[in-house]
């Protein structure tokens, strides 16, 4: 069968912590980051948003070897402008965590993207990467991969939830309008330990088209996370 | 958009991917008497509404949390602090004012003063910003670090706003923290926050004080045992405060393949039977089994099989005699590994068919002391490796009548002792464990040096906890 082109970018960082956004007044973790949060790490290394085409679309998996709650102090900026006393707040974290994220070529199936621009792109990041805390920067490898079409391992895949029922169900911010004014939220699948052996089934209809590595991990597209999706599909 | 269109928008409820709003969405659906929010008309919107103002009202005016009747008005401060329902100021205010107050709160602006941008939660037209007086968890009005000068907080429309001052009706009430059931699969959490609104009745509009629970996670493990559909999704169990001395905000989640095995293990008869064991398995001298097994469940689902090797264990070490449910423990053992652990048949099958070999050996001993020292491995991989493949020599030189296969297999090998990341060694030898007691059991084995019949007896009767037996009377209705 015939295979394509995808570039596999991992990324690597010690401690990482995703908020989840609703809740402003605690901080609380996430299992996994969210596809709008990878975008932006994708957007970061192109030097901004306008430098991305609106309909990059990518698949990923993570996985966190560990997970904690430490304290980090919270500076308060009063209201009032008095000066207020910096307090501990717990913090969720995760350790030793692995993103990867495959960036797919398929002409046949409408995904088109410029591998070799992301390539240099991710070797030479016009932003410095992220995942989460502003004071750890994030390891990144890429390599030039092939992909058939069929079905792949779950495993610790990040998956729309309709192409499997395994792993826990999340419902995540896909695109972030750039004035903050809305956000897409959609519903995920993600198995935390990683370890489901559970097939995702191919699908021929696109969008869900699901691919297969040569590790038998399964590949399967995002919804698209560029802004422009929230700006546009703001009610 | 015509104005009329945009009064009837304000009046409409939807679900948003906020937990709260939506636990609160289905509890003002369940008291303007609709299924689900989209059903809610906008009169039965505004009955609603009005119904918990009212409420409201009713608890400001006892003005004493500390008065029998001042429950709901104690609640209150960690849903909606420095509301006009419980600020320190209103106390010096007459009835009328009081309630005057409370009912301009419970108002929606009016369209003059709207901000002119989106709902953030649901992309309708916002009504107002607001903060931690209406929204629990959202940041304080007095720090600035995520709103923007010049408001209070989040972008909301009326019905999001109405949906935050429902939830406390959808969540059990303790008096401290509150507890919230969320998931989302709809029918089972519109089915949950429905008992929850009727529940609540008496606290809110009775001003009773709620029972004490004797565990958040048991709340949650009861919702799940009284619902009599597949469950789509998983649970969470939200335990939050929105009190002025300090937000806190803790999300447990039982994944949907354990939610759905609690649930079942209510109803399956052949699961069933093994329930009041599994809750013997799990009780402490001082907290019933319920509650171990909650917690277990939402903490740790893997000592659950753990518990009951532990449990088996201390039985037999007492009476010197194989406990008699340990057939229905290691039934119970079994499916959590296929169901929960989503553990493959055969490699199930490669685990038993060693607790057979093992048990056959141990049978042929008439002293207890040989299965003690067993136990004593699950402690240490390295002495149980060592145990086993002495045993395996044994086994191989001196095979047991119609032994077809060796005692130790290269895959069980690996289940047991791989330190893999993805294999859990460490759940396998506790199953193994179960397995043998289990084999021993149907073999009939009794050491000469066992207890007294009398002992055994008295161990046999040991009865459930009177906290556990009243949870399972609970549930014979099912
Ligand atoms: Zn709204």
């Amino acid at each position: 069968m015939s295979t394509v082109q995808a570039l596999e970018v991992t990324v690597t960082a010690p401690v990482a912590s995703f908020r989840n956004p609703l809740y402003a007044g605690v901080q609380v973790g996430l299992p996994c980051p969210p596809p709008a949060t990878v975008g932006g790490l994708l957007a970061a290394a192109a030097g901004g948003w306008d430098a991305v085409d609106p309909g990059l679309r990518f698949a990923m998996a993570f996985h966190a070897r560990g997970q904690g709650v430490d304290l980090e102090t919270y500076h308060p900026l009063d209201a009032t402008g008095k000066k207020a006393d910096p307090t501990p707040r717990e913090r969720e974290f995760l350790a030793d965590v692995t993103l990867t994220v495959w960036l797919v070529h398929d002409p046949d199936q409408r995904v088109v993207t410029d591998l070799d621009l992301w390539q240099r792109r991710l070797r030479r990041p016009v932003w410095p990467l992220r995942l989460g805390r502003s004071q750890d920067l994030v390891g990144v490898r890429t390599r030039l991969v092939e992909l058939r079409p069929g079905p792949g391992r779950q495993g610790a895949a990040v998956l729309p939830a309709g192409v499997t029922g395994f792993g826990t169900r999340l419902r995540l911010p896909t695109a972030v309008a750039r004035d903050r004014s809305w956000t897409v939220w959609e519903d995920y699948r993600h198995h935390a330990a990683g370890t489901c052996e559970e097939q995702v089934p191919e699908s021929t209809d696109w969008p869900e088209q699901t691919w297969v590595d040569k590790e038998g991990r399964a590949v399967v597209l995002l919804p698209p996370t560029h802004p422009i999706h929230a700006e546009e599909r703001q009610p | 958009m015509s104005v009329a269109d945009l009064d009837e928008q304000q009046h409409r409820l939807v679900l948003t991917a906020h937990p709260l709003q939506r636990v609160g969405a289905y509890a003002l659906a369940e008291l303007a008497g609709a299924e689900e929010p989209e059903k809610v008309t906008p009169e039965g919107f505004n009955t609603a509404v009005a119904k918990m103002t009212a409420d409201a009202i009713r608890a400001a005016k006892v003005r004493d949390t500390k008065r029998p009747e001042g429950f709901w008005l104690k609640v209150s401060l960690s849903f909606f602090p420095n509301s006009k329902m419980n600020h320190n100021a209103q106390l010096k205010k007459s009835d009328e004012e009081l309630a005057a107050g409370i009912r301009a709160w419970r108002s929606p602006p009016e369209p003059a003063s709207w901000p002119g941008v989106r709902c953030v939660l649901c992309g309708r037209e916002a009504v107002g910003f607001y903060g931690k007086v209406d929204v629990p968890l959202a940041e304080s009005h007095l720090y600035r670090n995520t709103t923007p000068r010049g408001h209070a907080g989040l972008a909301l429309c009326w019905p999001c706003v109405c949906s935050f001052h429902a939830l406390p009706y959808g969540c059990r009430l303790t008096g401290g923290p509150s507890i919230a059931l969320h998931s989302w699969d709809e029918r089972f959490l519109a089915r949950v926050v429905s008992r929850q609104v009727e529940r609540n009745h008496q606290h809110i509009v009775l001003g009773r004080a709620a029972d004490k629970i004797p565990a958040r996670e048991v709340v949650a493990l009861h919702a799940l045992r009284h619902y009599g559909e597949r469950l789509t999704a998983g649970v969470e169990l939200l335990v939050f405060s929105n009190n002025n001395k300090g937000q806190t905000l803790e999300i447990h989640s039982l994944e949907q393949p354990l939610a759905e095995w609690l649930r079942k293990t209510a109803r399956r008869p052949e699961l069933r039977q093994g329930f009041a064991a599994l809750l013997r398995a799990h009780a402490g001298p001082k907290s019933p089994g319920v509650v171990g097994l909650a917690r277990n469940a939402f903490h740790d689902p893997e000592r659950i099989p753990a518990a009951c090797a532990r449990y088996l264990a201390d039985r037999f070490d007492r009476s010197g005699l194989v406990p008699s449910d340990a057939a229905d423990l290691a039934g119970l053992c079994s499916s959590f590994a296929i169901e929960v652990m989503w553990m493959k048949e055969n490699d199930l099958a490669e685990i038993k068919a060693t607790a057979h070999g093992v048990a056959l050996l141990l049978s042929r001993e008439t002293s207890a002391g040989k299965l003690r020292e067993f136990h004593s491995t699950l402690k240490d991989p390295g002495r149980m490796q060592a145990w086993l493949r002495t045993r395996a020599v044994e086994w191989t030189l001196n095979p047991p009548e119609g032994a077809d296969r060796p005692l130790l297999g290269s895959r069980a090998f690996q289940l047991l002792f791989d330190t893999g990341s993805d294999n859990r060694a460490w759940f396998h030898r506790q199953l193994l464990f179960v397995a043998v007691l289990e084999e021993l059991h149907r073999l009939g084995w009794r050491p000469a040096d066992g207890a007294a019949v009398a002992k055994e007896i008295t161990e046999e009767d040991q009865p459930l906890g009177e906290d556990d037996t009243k949870y399972l009377q609970g549930e014979e209705s099912l």
